[in-house]
C-alpha cells in the first residue's frame, strides 16, 4: 500500500477503502463522473438530491451500498480538496497516481474547482464550534432602597451550530442572567483582560 | 437468547384464551393490537385499560388480564422461535375456534416484524452515531499561566438509542492529546482483538 504523503489529503496517507473505491470509479465512464461529481456537489452544498438520481446513473449493476460507495468516494475526493485548498494541477497529479483514469481525474478536477469556494464555506459551516453570542441585551436596574443594591440584566441570545445528524437546524436560545453590582464589575475587568488578551496574540 | 419479555408457559393456558372465544373479530383485532402496544410498552396504565375492557365486555378485570398475558405469550413464543403464522400455536396445548384463531395468525403475521425486532434486542443501549472534532489550543485564560499554549481536542459525540434511533443524546467532551492517543491506541488495539486467533475460533463455533 501507499506510504506517500498526499497534499490532497492534507498530507496523511489515503485511506484504504478510497483506493479500493477509485479501482471502482475507473471502471465508471468518464461522462457519468462527471455527472455524478455535480450531483454530488449539489449535494455537499445542502441541496436535496433524491437517492434515485445517484442509482439511476449507475444502473443495476450497484447495489445500493455500492452507489454509497461511489458518492461517498466523490464526496470525500472533493471536500477533501477543498478543505486543504489544494490546486488543480496537484490533484490532478494525485489523483492520478492512486490510478484514476486521466478523463475521469479531468472531469472531477473541474467540478472541484468550480466548487472550491461553497465547499470551503460549507466546511467551516460544519466544523464543530460552541454556540455563539448572537445578540446582547442589557439594562440597570438602579435600586432606590436605601439598600442601594443596583444590579444588572444581562440577556444574551446564543445561536447553535445546525446538528449534522439531525434535521434541525440550529435554534437560537436566550440566557438570561441578573447579578449584582459587585459580580458585573469582575465581569467586566475579566472580559477586558480577555480582550487585551487576544489582542497581544494577533 | 430469548428476552426478558419471554415468561414460561403460564398454567391453564387454553382457560385464559377462553376469553378470545367471546369476541368478535372486530373486538379479536382490537385485543391483539392492545397486546403488542402493551410489548411495546410495559409500563403502560395496565390495570385502567384491563378495567375498561372487562366493562366492555361484562366479565372480571383479571380475566381480561390472564387473556391479553396469554396472547402476548403465544405472540412472543412464536416469533422466539420463528414460527411461520400458520404454525402459531403448535407444541401449544390449546384449542380455539377456527375463526379465532384464524385472526390470531393474521395479526400475528402483521406484526411479524414488530415482534422480531422485540425478542431479539434484549438491552438496549445507546449506540455511536457519529464523532465531530476540532483540535484547538488555549492561549490565555483568566487563570491560565502566561506565555502557555496548551493544545486540547473537543469532541462532540452523537449516541441513538431505541427503535429506529429514536433517542438521540449529544455529548460535548475534551481531551488533552496525550489522552486522545491513549484511546485511539486502545480502539485500534480493540479493533485489531477481532482478527485474533481467539475470537476466529469463537465466531466459527457461533456461525456453525
Amino acid at each position: 500500500s501507499f506510504d506517500m504523503r498526499f497534499h490532497f489529503v492534507g498530507g496523511l496517507d489515503v485511506p484504504d477503502w478510497l483506493l479500493s473505491e477509485v479501482l471502482v470509479l475507473s471502471k465508471i465512464s468518464a461522462v457519468r463522473i462527471r455527472i455524478l461529481a455535480a450531483q454530488v456537489l449539489q449535494q455537499a452544498s445542502g441541496k436535496q438530491v433524491p437517492p434515485e438520481k445517484f442509482s439511476n446513473l449507475l444502473g443495476d449493476a450497484f447495489k445500493p451500498d455500492d452507489v454509497l460507495a461511489v458518492v461517498a468516494a466523490l464526496n470525500f475526493i472533493m471536500l477533501s480538496a477543498a478543505r486543504f485548498d489544494v490546486q488543480d494541477e496537484v490533484l490532478m497529479h494525485e489523483l492520478q497516481q492512486l490510478g484514476l483514469p486521466r478523463e475521469h481525474t479531468q472531469a472531477i478536477v473541474n467540478v472541484a474547482r468550480e466548487g472550491r469556494a461553497t465547499l470551503q464555506i460549507n466546511a467551516r459551516q460544519r466544523s464543530l464550534q460552541l454556540p455563539r453570542l448572537e445578540s446582547l441585551q442589557w439594562s440597570v436596574c438602579k435600586d432606590t432602597s436605601s439598600a442601594a443594591a443596583h444590579a444588572v440584566e444581562l440577556k444574551l441570545g446564543l445561536k447553535t451550530q445546525a446538528q449534522p445528524t439531525s434535521s434541525t437546524s440550529g435554534d437560537p436560545h436566550e440566557v438570561s442572567m441578573r447579578m449584582s453590582e459587585e459580580t458585573f464589575t469582575l465581569l467586566h475587568e475579566a472580559l477586558k483582560d480577555a480582550k487585551e488578551a487576544m489582542r497581544s496574540v494577533i | 437468547m430469548f428476552a426478558a419479555r419471554f415468561q414460561p408457559s403460564p398454567p391453564a393456558l387454553s382457560a385464559d384464551l377462553g376469553l378470545l372465544t367471546k369476541l368478535s373479530p372486530d373486538q379479536i383485532s382490537e385485543f391483539c393490537n392492545a397486546a403488542l402496544e402493551l410489548l411495546q410498552e410495559e409500563h403502560l396504565q395496565q390495570p385502567k385499560m384491563f378495567a375498561r375492557a372487562a366493562r366492555q365486555l361484562g366479565v372480571d378485570t383479571n380475566v381480561v388480564e390472564r387473556g391479553m398475558n396469554a396472547l402476548c405469550h403465544i405472540l412472543t413464543r412464536a416469533a422466539a422461535l420463528a414460527a411461520p403464522p400458520e404454525c402459531l400455536v403448535d407444541g401449544l396445548d390449546v384449542t380455539l375456534p377456527a375463526d379465532v384463531l384464524c385472526k390470531l395468525q393474521e395479526a400475528y403475521a402483521g406484526a411479524a416484524p414488530l415482534l422480531g425486532q422485540l425478542v431479539s434486542d434484549g438491552l438496549q443501549l445507546p449506540m455511536f452515531h457519529s464523532l465531530e472534532w476540532r483540535l484547538q489550543v488555549q492561549l490565555a485564560g483568566r487563570y491560565a499561566p502566561m506565555g502557555e499554549c496548551r493544545p486540547s481536542f473537543l469532541l462532540r459525540l452523537h449516541t441513538r438509542e431505541g427503535e429506529s434511533g429514536a433517542k438521540e443524546q449529544t455529548h460535548l467532551l475534551q481531551a488533552d492529546v496525550s489522552n486522545l492517543r491513549h484511546l485511539t491506541s486502545e480502539l485500534e488495539a480493540a479493533l485489531l482483538e477481532e482478527k485474533s486467533a481467539y475470537t476466529r475460533r469463537i465466531s466459527r463455533r457461533l456461525r456453525s
